[in-house]
């Protein structure tokens, strides 16, 4: 019964010399591809209620992908993933806002995209603009927004309904200190009432503060799996010896 | 000693740390899942109403039978659906700085060309035995309104997927409801420009018959006409980019091939018989039919094209369930 289930997820990107064969592929014939590259390899693992993991892994370990795949923004090729319950998601520091748009429309757009009604959305509009203190600029269009107030529109929109599964890639990243300290306390008081945490984040600190559990990826395959100390400690060796200049 | 005896002490000193590790881990699980069962008690209730049982990631969406899962979206999706059209209509219309009058305007101004290029120029004699100055006009316009539909779907089906990447790529939503409500807004377009059309026939003395109110049952084949060739293409451009070139020269090729602006009758022998097979000819001629002949549309022939509708939306839902694993990945 718990909230995630990751099994034997894999996860390959394929090219073809000619998408005429990705197409072709599609009613039954069966081109080779010609590139193929192992995003992720054979993962596994679990993830119990009020829980919070903590990805870590060098650029390009997979740690975005494996998010994609929870979040169902991409399918596996091989393996499953089962999610009971609401997950809410924190892509890559954005949710598709759109420039043309203000702040009160995007976050209308994508609550509705959660699949919530008008009366939900707009009971959920008061804790949005107070959450992320966009002032003014709330009515605003999008193409204004520094990054910061983007990403702090987003933490706003994702954190309006507690889902049972929240995933957050790098978003806490930005922003300053105020604003992650806020997050941090949001996303504490979701634990605490049962929401199960999946963060990647290359900073150790965070990691080490917020999670209970680390898991370690690298080139798609599953390094670690425990204490944040423990996996952190695994990863700084790790870097060691693939960068001995580090060590100096 | 050899050099091999700190390697195992590193080996055993490696494997304590192991074992205290997991032993750690094995006490944190067992506080963690005490916890959870004394916060389980408390928040049961809560709980329950909220799972609405399992995701799978693997076997995208929900899986009941796949002529439903529209109807579920748009319902699940409403609010989604409704603010995307409002927003698309309002942008449509103060695109330019007197949108809504360009709407009617430029429509009105494609009609006058094509007038003075067939009648003036090209010598006039395009409807038979009408002496009605402002048939040929009538004629032409009720024409033009559905190709325009049918156009407009199918150019804005094209690009469905790959100008909403951004969400596709951040958002886990079913990925109908995108063209679901590009279709919506393009048919409300066009039930406008039919409005507009009403009312200036009524100007210079045509005003429909009750007739007219076939029109939803004409709009059904360019609808799914349009809607499953745009919906195919749609999927397609995201792997050829080309597309985008190729197609509208495609759509200049298919307008001249069907009788929008000429009678069929006006056609030579090997062009007059091969062009019935058009799926568009059958449609064209009735919303001329209830636009401008005041008579019930032909309807065997809106079912050939309904038919032939029909078989493009079996394609397009069989390439969108193909490609729905690959397309994000390709966006």
């Amino acid at each position: 019964m718990n909230p995630v289930r990751v099994s034997h997820v894999s996860k390959t990107y394929t090219k073809y010399d000619t998408e005429l064969k990705r197409v072709a592929n599609w009613f039954g014939a069966s081109f080779a591809a010609k590139q193929e590259f192992h995003a992720l390899t054979d993962i596994s693992f679990e993830i119990q209620p009020r829980q919070t993991i903590g990805l870590l892994g060098r650029n390009g370990a997979g740690k975005s992908t494996l998010l994609k795949i929870i979040a169902g923004t991409t399918y596996p090729t091989a393996g499953e993933v089962e999610i009971r319950g609401t997950v809410a998601a924190i892509l890559e520091l954005a949710l598709g806002f759109h420039p043309d748009y203000n702040g009160i429309e995007n976050a209308q757009n994508a609550l509705s995209l959660r699949g919530f009604t008008r009366r939900e959305v707009e009971a959920m509009m008061p804790y949005v603009e107070d959450f992320a203190e966009l002032g003014k600029h709330f009515k605003e269009d999008l193409r204004t927004y520094s990054s910061g107030m983007s990403s702090r529109l987003a933490f706003a929109v994702v954190t309006a309904v507690r889902p049972d599964v929240l995933i957050v890639d790098e978003a806490l990243s930005v922003g300053d200190a105020y604003f992650a300290k806020k997050s941090y306390a949001r996303i504490r008081e979701f634990r605490d009432l049962g929401t199960s945490l999946v963060i990647a984040s290359h900073g150790m600190p965070v990691i080490e503060e917020l999670c209970d559990r680390a898991i370690l990826l690298d080139q798609g395959r599953l390094l670690a799996d425990g204490t944040p100390v423990s996996v952190a400690k695994e990863y700084a060796d790790f870097i060691r010896i693939q960068n001995p200049y580090t060590a100096l | 000693m050899s050099g091999e005896s700190p390697k195992t002490q590193m080996e055993i000193h490696q494997a304590n740390q192991a074992n205290d590790d997991a032993l750690l881990l094995r006490n944190a699980l067992e506080r963690i899942q005490l916890l959870e069962q004394q916060l389980q008690q408390q928040h049961i209730s809560e709980k329950a109403s909220e799972i609405q049982g399992v995701i799978s990631r693997s076997k995208p969406p929900p899986e009941p039978p796949a002529f439903l899962v529209p109807l579920q979206s748009i319902w699940k999706y409403r609010y989604f659906i409704r603010n995307w059209v409002y927003r698309d209509l309002l942008s449509r219309a103060v695109r330019s700085q007197h949108g809504l009058i360009w709407m009617i305007l430029s429509p009105l101004a494609m009609t006058a060309v094509y007038v003075f290029a067939f009648s003036s120029i090209l010598g006039g004699r395009v409807v038979n035995g009408e002496n009605n100055s402002f048939v040929y006009p009538l004629y032409i316009t009720s024409g033009l309104i559905a190709w325009n539909l049918f156009a407009d779907l199918l150019t804005r089906g094209m690009g469905v997927f790959a100008e909403n990447s951004t969400l596709m790529k951040k958002i886990s939503f079913p990925r109908i409801i995108l063209p679901i409500s590009m279709s919506l807004s393009a048919l409300i377009t066009s039930l406008v420009a039919c409005a507009v059309t009403i009312f200036l026939f009524a100007l210079v003395g045509q005003f429909p018959s009750v007739h007219i109110l076939w029109l939803p049952v004409i709009i059904l084949p360019v609808a799914s006409l349009a809607i499953g060739i745009g919906t195919i293409l749609g999927t397609f451009v995201v792997f050829f980019r080309d597309l985008v070139r190729i197609v509208p020269i495609l759509l200049q090729v298919v307008f001249w091939l069907t009788p929008i602006v000429y009678t069929i009758d006006s056609l030579k022998s090997p062009m007059k018989e091969l062009i019935v097979y058009n799926p568009m000819v059958p449609v064209i001629a009735s919303y001329r039919d209830v636009f401008v002949y005041h008579k019930s549309p032909e309807f065997l022939g809106l079912l050939f094209s309904l038919l032939i509708g029909l078989v493009f939306q079996i394609i397009s839902t069989f390439i969108f369930f193909k490609s729905r694993k690959e397309i994000v990945d390709a966006l």
